[in-house]
């Protein structure tokens, strides 16, 4: 089912939760909403479930306008943040709950929730109450009722937030192979950039209410079309430096107040000088950063702090006033206070307007 | 709780003293209710110890004052012919409506036919005869002097009358101030708790002009007005009420929204929302409720005395204080025996809804995590 959403708007009171969002999703595909607490991800969601009357702006399942539409005929499956589990039935009876609602008979019933059950790996705790049950064995019993009864459209309210690490990359497997199988259109919420990343066709990034892009993962990873997109999505987040652009013999040269100097690539130095600004900010990963250890490069500072993250320490290294932020394998044994020499690669070095965020690169 | 206990050994003051506290502070009540017990069944008592022997004559107003001429079998005979009656006649207008409905567009015209519709089957055809006469029974019995037996139907009617507007009144009154946001809902809770805390005396007078006025409306007058039962059990419903829609407040409180949202999404109306998940959720608190304003309707005693003449609207309590009077001699004994015949219903619950008693003060909703 095709789900589009024109210049949604919901406000509470003074607040607005939702802010003009316009998205297309079209049928079979696996949407995530991307953004931080607060941002009006769950209000959005609760709409297009019919739970929530939008201030402004329609909701249209397949070009039907929906806004006027109850909840119990939308057909939609959700899966509450809280999970929303009903505590006087067992798990069963939780998970027949829109099948027994649907009309389905008994034995019906009890084969899917069984199908469903043990794909979810909780075939064995079908006849416990959810107060007897763990809070991801909860979650998983939650999400049994949403996807049991085959919705049109699948809503997951960050359905994975109390698994272990383990369990929650196999049941993101789970999900997406399901909702691939099955070919239903699902909104997924999650504030995991890693989850939203492995698991969505597009990404809506939603910061304060307002959609900051709809784009693949890949598009939103290398060709971020805002600051706020750049230094949101990735981990650890992109370094960022005011710099002005040179050219010096046909090479073009970033440069900060601070000292910091790289060569940077032609055609997208020469964008970025297009707007005729003084100033730009230049964006730059962790992983394209590396040490230089014949100690040749001119950038080069004291280690500020070092963060063991296992794989790789993440260490801080200052240039003048700027931080910069990369990724060294732990046997080097980069301690406090030495100074290292930075060498950067800027094959995807990006551009940003500081007045207005804007990406110079990409439009 | 099958899981070892850690105890502290015998001696530990933790063990003991306890015990002693509530041995100690509830010594004068167990003491009370065994000469209770003690005093309805012997001829004279001084302090616990019964003398002259033991004897049933104490009860004999169980038996004594029942009028002449209840001829029960006159009575239930009347009752069914009026409830055939009754259930003929709703029958017959419903089928006669429901054929006046049929083609009809308007949704109430289509709500109404389908209501018609399912009166007529034999179940509900049964059910309706079977309240017609229980109906039909109690009011006839209410008008006759049965001597004590009356006087326990008042209290019974004024007790029932009592929770079933509590809780219907404050279950509805709970939803709204718990889910919606409508101006005035703060000044209105802490209006109401205001109220609860009012002393029921300082209110005597004003409530009697409330009630004469009532008693002048034709009509409804006669149920509600100064001297009737309605009028009596009304005056403590809204005394009761603050009290109740504050719980029943709490357990709405104390569903989550998603819950209800969920039954939603899920494919429930509102209706099998509400019936399907509030009320099973909310039983506990329902129950609980339901029994408090039950047992505070049987045993009241202010609004009662207050507000009825006579002993045709009496209600155990009222009946109970006439016995003691200033000038003949008082038999405690007597006395004694009626006030344990009063304390029945209280024990029966306290036996058999002690778990939903306890969950008053427990969130109200079973089971939830
Ligand atoms: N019923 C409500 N009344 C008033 N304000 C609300 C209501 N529901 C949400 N809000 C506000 O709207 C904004 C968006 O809330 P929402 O629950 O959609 O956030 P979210 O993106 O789901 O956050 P999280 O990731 O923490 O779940 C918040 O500022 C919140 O305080
Ligand atoms: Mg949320």
């Amino acid at each position: 089912m095709e789900v589009v959403l024109r210049n949604l708007t919901k406000k509470f009171g003074q607040v607005v939760a939702v802010d003009h969002i316009n998205l297309e999703i079209r049928s079979g595909e696996f949407v995530a909403f991307l953004g931080p607490s607060g941002c009006g991800k769950t209000t959005t969601l609760l709409m297009v479930a019919g739970i929530y009357k939008p201030t402004e702006g329609e909701i249209l399942f397949d070009g039907r306008l929906m806004n006027k539409v109850p909840p119990q005929q939308r057909n939609v499956g959700m899966v509450f943040q809280s999970y929303a589990l009903y505590p006087h039935m067992t798990a069963f009876q939780n998970m027949a709950f829109p099948l027994k609602l649907a009309g389905m008979s008994q034995m019906m019933q009890a084969e899917r929730v069984k199908r469903v059950a043990d794909m979810m790996g909780i075939g064995h705790l079908l006849d416990r109450k959810p107060g007897e049950l763990s809070g991801g064995q909860q979650q998983r019993v939650a999400l049994g009722r949403a996807l049991v009864k085959e919705p049109d459209l699948l809503l997951f309210d960050e359905p994975l937030s109390n698994l272990d690490a383990r369990l929650r990359l196999v049941m993101r497997g789970e999900i997406k192979r399901l909702q691939h199988e099955l070919g239903i259109t699902s909104i997924y919420v999650t504030h995991d950039q890693v989850e939203a990343m492995t698991m969505a066709d597009r990404i809506a990034v939603i910061n304060e209410g307002k959609l900051q892009a709809f784009d693949t993962p890949d598009d939103l990873y290398d060709r971020p079309k805002t600051l706020f997109i750049a230094g949101f999505v990735g981990n650890p987040p992109m370094n960022f430096f005011t710099v002005s652009i040179r050219r010096e013999n046909g090479d073009y040269f970033a440069e900060s107040e601070g000292g910091l100097r790289v060569k940077v690539p032609s055609e997208r130095a020469e964008k970025a000088l297009a707007g005729g600004l003084e100033q730009v900010i230049m964006g730059i990963r962790p992983e394209d950063i590396q040490m230089d250890e014949s100690g040749t490069s001119e950038n080069k500072g004291p280690v500020f702090s070092v963060e063991p993250l296992g794989r790789d320490d993440l260490i801080d290294v200052h240039i003048g006033p700027d931080s910069v932020f990369l990724l060294v394998d732990p046997l080097k044994r980069v301690r406090l206070d030495d100074i290292v020499h930075l060498e950067f690669d800027t094959a995807k070095v990006q551009f940003f307007d500081p007045e207005t965020g804007k990406s110079l690169l990409w439009t | 709780m099958d899981e070892e206990v850690v105890r502290a050994p015998w001696y530990h003051p933790g063990r003991w003293l306890p015990y002693l506290f509530l041995v100690i502070t509830l010594l004068p009540v167990f003491v009370g209710y065994s000469w209770l017990i003690i005093a309805s069944f012997s001829r004279e008592t001084r302090g616990l110890t019964p003398i002259g022997g033991f004897t049933l004559r104490n009860w004999a107003f169980l038996w004594e004052d029942i009028g002449t001429g209840v001829d029960l079998w006159a009575l239930s005979r009347q009752s069914f012919i009026d409830a055939a009656h009754v259930t003929f006649l709703l029958i017959s207008l419903a089928a006669l409506i429901n054929l006046l409905l049929s083609g009809t567009e308007s949704r109430f015209g289509i709500a109404l036919a389908k209501l018609t519709k399912s009166l007529q089957n034999v179940r509900a055809a049964f059910t309706v005869a079977v309240l017609a006469f229980v109906i039909a029974v109690v009011s006839k019995l209410s008008v006759m002097d049965l001597g004590i037996w009356s006087t326990l139907l008042n209290t019974f009617l004024i007790a029932l009358y009592m929770t079933v507007t509590v809780v219907l009144i404050s279950s509805m009154a709970g939803y709204a101030l718990s889910r919606m946001n409508f101006p005035g809902r703060k000044p209105f809770l802490s209006l109401t708790l205001v109220l609860h805390g009012f002393p029921a005396v300082t209110l005597l007078i004003p409530i009697f002009y409330v009630l004469k006025f009532l008693g002048s409306i034709p009509v409804l007058g006669d149920a509600v007005g100064f001297n009737t039962l309605g009028g009596v059990a009304l005056v403590m419903v809204s005394f009761q009420l603050p009290l109740g829609v504050w719980l029943m407040k709490g357990f709405f409180d104390s569903i989550p929204w998603d819950v209800e949202r969920s039954a939603l999404v899920d494919g429930a109306t509102y209706f099998q929302t509400w019936q399907q998940i509030l009320m099973p959720m909310l039983r506990p608190g329902l129950m609980a409720l339901g029994i408090f304003s039950f047992i505070s309707g049987w045993g009241a005693f202010l609004i009662p005395t207050t507000f009825t003449i006579g002993t045709k609207t009496a209600n155990l309590p009222v009946y109970l204080n006439s016995l003691i009077s200033d000038t003949a001699p008082v038999n405690w004994n007597t006395i004694a025996a009626i006030g344990l015949f009063q304390m029945v219903p209280v024990l029966f619950f306290f036996f058999f809804a002690q778990e939903y008693l306890l969950s008053i003060f427990a969130g109200g909703s079973k089971g939830a995590s």
